[in-house]
C-alpha cells in the first residue's frame, strides 16, 4: 500500500508565499509600521522559523544567499528554495540569525552589494532576526512611507543597525535595505532612503 | 474558477511570481527607479495591460477584493476582460466601489476618491521611459537615470513652452520622485498628478512590453516638473459638473448631446459616478418614506 508522503513543513508555496510577501511589501512601503507573520511562519519549526518564511518567499535557484555563521539554516534555505550561497560581497540576500556586535555589524554593512547608479537594484537586501521586534527605546524614522516622522520603541540593536547604515552615507540611490524580524513573526522593513533622526 | 490542476492560482507560475515580487521590493525601496524584470507571456497582447496584470497577479491572494478600471471605466473592454482573467484564475471578488477594493488595478486614472494606506493602486503603463522623447536608445537614457541628467527633459519642457506658450503634455506629465528620478506617472491625465504626492496608498507601475515595474510609497515626494515662472497647471473644469450626478471638482469627460447638439459632460470615474447616483436615490427614498409616500 502507498504511503502518503508528507512534508517536514506546513508552508503552502502559494498561499503563505503570498501572504508573506503582502506583509513585507507593507512593511517595505511603511517603514517602522509592525507588521506580523507569525501564522506562516509557524508552519516551520525551530528558532528561525519567520527568516525561513521570508526565504521561501522570495528565493529560489536564480538568487544568491549569505548567511551568517549559522550552516543549518543556511543549508535549511538551500533545501527549501534552491538557492545558492555566495559570499558577503555577491549575495542578493543576507540572512543574520543572531545579534551582531558593533564591529561584525559594520563590516557586513560595508562589505554587502549597494547596487550601481545605473543598476541600484542589484544590491543587498539584509533580514536580521532580534529577540524582539519592540523594545524600551523610541525609535523616530523620517522618509518615504512616513508621513512626517514615526516614533516607535523598539530594541537597541534595531536602532543600532539603522544608525550605523546612515554613518556610512552611501550615496543614494546606492544603498542596502533593512528588514527586522523577531521569533515572534513581527517585521519592520527599512529602506535605504529611511533616516534615523 | 478555471481547473486549478491545469494552471497555478493567479495564472502564473510561482518562480515568475517570485520575481516579479523581488522587482516590486527593489521599486518601493528606490521610488520612481524603473526596475528591470523578465516580463512573462500571457493569454493577452503586449501593450493590453500585461505589465498591471503581472503585478496584480504576483501580489494578490485569496482574500483580496478587486477593482479594474480603463479610462476611468470599469465597463470598457481591457477592464472587462482584466477582471474576468484575474477572477477565472483567483477566484477573488470584484467590485466597482474603489472604497470596498483593496487593489484597484487602473490604466489612465486614479479614482476620484481618496485611497487608503491598506489599499494598493497598480498601473498599467505603456511607455514608462520619460526620456524617450529626448532620447531614444535605453543604454543612454538609463546612464541619464544613473547620473541624473535631466536637462534634455528641461530643455524639451522649455521648447514646448516657447512653441506652444504653455507646457502642453496632457497625460504622462513627467515627474520628479524624491528630488532624485524623473519618472512617468503612466498616462493619467495631468489633473491626477497631485495625488501622487504624499498619498496615503501605494502606487505600483508594470509596463509588460518595456519589462519595467517602478513603485511610488506612500507619503513620498511627487512634484510635477515645472518652471519658477510658469506652475503646474492641471486641466480646468471652472463652472462644469456632471450631468448624470451633479458632481463638481471632478475630471469630467466633454461628451455632444445628441438631441441638442451641445456640449455635456460626465464623470470619467464610472464607478465614483454611479455611487453618488445611488446614494442620491437612497436619499430621496429615504426622504419619500419619512413623507410617508
Amino acid at each position: 500500500m502507498a504511503e502518503e508522503i508528507r512534508s517536514v513543513y506546513q508552508f503552502d508555496f502559494v498561499h503563505d508565499a503570498q501572504k508573506v510577501f503582502r506583509e513585507l511589501l507593507s512593511a517595505m512601503a511603511n517603514p517602522g509600521q509592525i507588521r506580523e507573520i507569525k501564522k506562516q511562519a509557524e508552519k516551520f519549526t525551530g528558532d528561525y522559523a519567520a527568516l525561513l518564511a521570508l526565504g521561501c518567499t522570495l528565493l529560489d535557484n536564480e538568487e544568491k544567499m549569505y548567511v551568517e555563521k549559522n550552516p543549518g539554516l543556511s543549508s535549511e534555505l538551500h533545501n527549501l528554495t534552491l538557492c545558492k550561497e555566495a559570499d558577503l560581497d555577491q549575495a542578493d540576500y543576507v540572512f543574520l540569525s543572531s545579534e551582531m556586535n558593533y564591529g561584525s555589524m559594520e563590516q557586513i554593512l560595508k562589505n554587502v552589494r549597494h547596487g550601481t547608479y545605473a543598476d541600484p537594484q542589484e544590491s543587498a537586501t539584509i533580514f536580521l532576526l532580534c529577540g524582539q521586534v519592540e523594545g524600551e527605546e523610541t525609535m523616530t524614522l523620517k522618509g518615504p512611507g512616513v508621513k512626517g516622522e514615526r516614533k516607535l520603541p523598539v530594541c537597541p540593536y534595531i536602532k543600532k543597525v539603522i544608525r550605523l547604515r546612515n554613518n556610512l552615507e552611501i550615496e543614494y540611490p546606492l544603498g542596502v535595505d533593512l528588514v527586522f524580524a523577531d521569533r515572534s513573526g513581527n517585521l519592520i522593513g527599512v529602506p535605504r532612503l529611511i533616516k534615523l533622526d | 474558477m478555471i481547473d486549478a490542476k491545469h494552471y497555478n492560482f493567479a495564472f502564473l507560475d510561482e518562480g515568475s511570481k517570485r520575481e516579479i515580487r523581488r522587482s516590486i521590493l527593489k521599486a518601493v525601496a528606490i521610488p520612481g527607479y524603473q526596475v528591470p524584470f523578465g516580463s512573462r507571456e500571457l493569454p493577452i497582447g503586449r501593450g493590453w495591460g500585461t505589465g498591471g496584470i503581472q503585478i496584480t497577479l504576483s501580489i494578490i491572494g485569496k482574500e483580496d477584493i478587486l477593482k479594474v478600471i480603463d479610462q476611468g471605466n470599469d465597463d470598457s473592454v481591457n477592464a472587462v476582460n482584466i477582471k474576468k482573467l484575474v477572477g477565472e484564475c483567483t477566484d477573488v471578488e470584484v467590485t466597482t466601489d474603489s472604497e470596498e477594493a483593496t487593489i484597484i488595478q487602473s490604466r489612465h486614472r486614479i479614482p476620484e476618491i481618496p485611497m487608503r494606506n491598506d489599499q494598493i493602486l497598480v498601473l498599467q503603463v505603456p511607455t514608462p521611459e520619460p526620456l524617450r522623447i529626448v532620447e531614444p536608445k535605453e543604454s543612454v537614457t538609463k546612464q541619464m537615470h544613473a547620473e541624473a541628467e535631466y536637462s534634455g527633459m528641461w530643455l524639451s519642457l522649455f521648447e514646448d513652452l516657447t512653441q506652444y506658450g504653455k507646457i502642453s503634455i496632457s497625460s504622462e506629465y513627467p515627474v520628479m520622485v524624491e528630488d532624485r528620478y524623473v519618472m512617468n506617472p503612466s498616462p493619467i491625465p495631468r489633473y491626477d498628478n497631485w495625488k501622487l504626492n504624499d498619498s496615503e496608498t501605494l502606487y505600483l507601475f508594470g509596463a509588460g512590453r518595456e519589462k519595467k515595474i517602478y513603485a511610488i510609497p506612500p507619503h513620498t515626494k511627487v512634484v510635477s516638473m515645472c518652471f519658477e515662472d510658469v506652475p503646474f497647471r492641471t486641466e480646468d473644469f471652472e463652472g462644469k459638473h456632471c450631468r448624470l450626478c451633479g458632481a463638481t471638482g471632478v475630471y469630467l469627460d466633454e461628451l455632444i448631446d445628441e438631441a441638442t447638439g451641445e456640449k455635456v459632460y460626465e464623470c470619467n470615474d464610472t464607478g465614483f459616478c454611479k455611487k453618488r447616483r445611488m446614494r442620491g436615490k437612497n436619499s430621496m427614498q429615504t426622504e419619500n418614506m419619512q413623507r410617508g409616500e
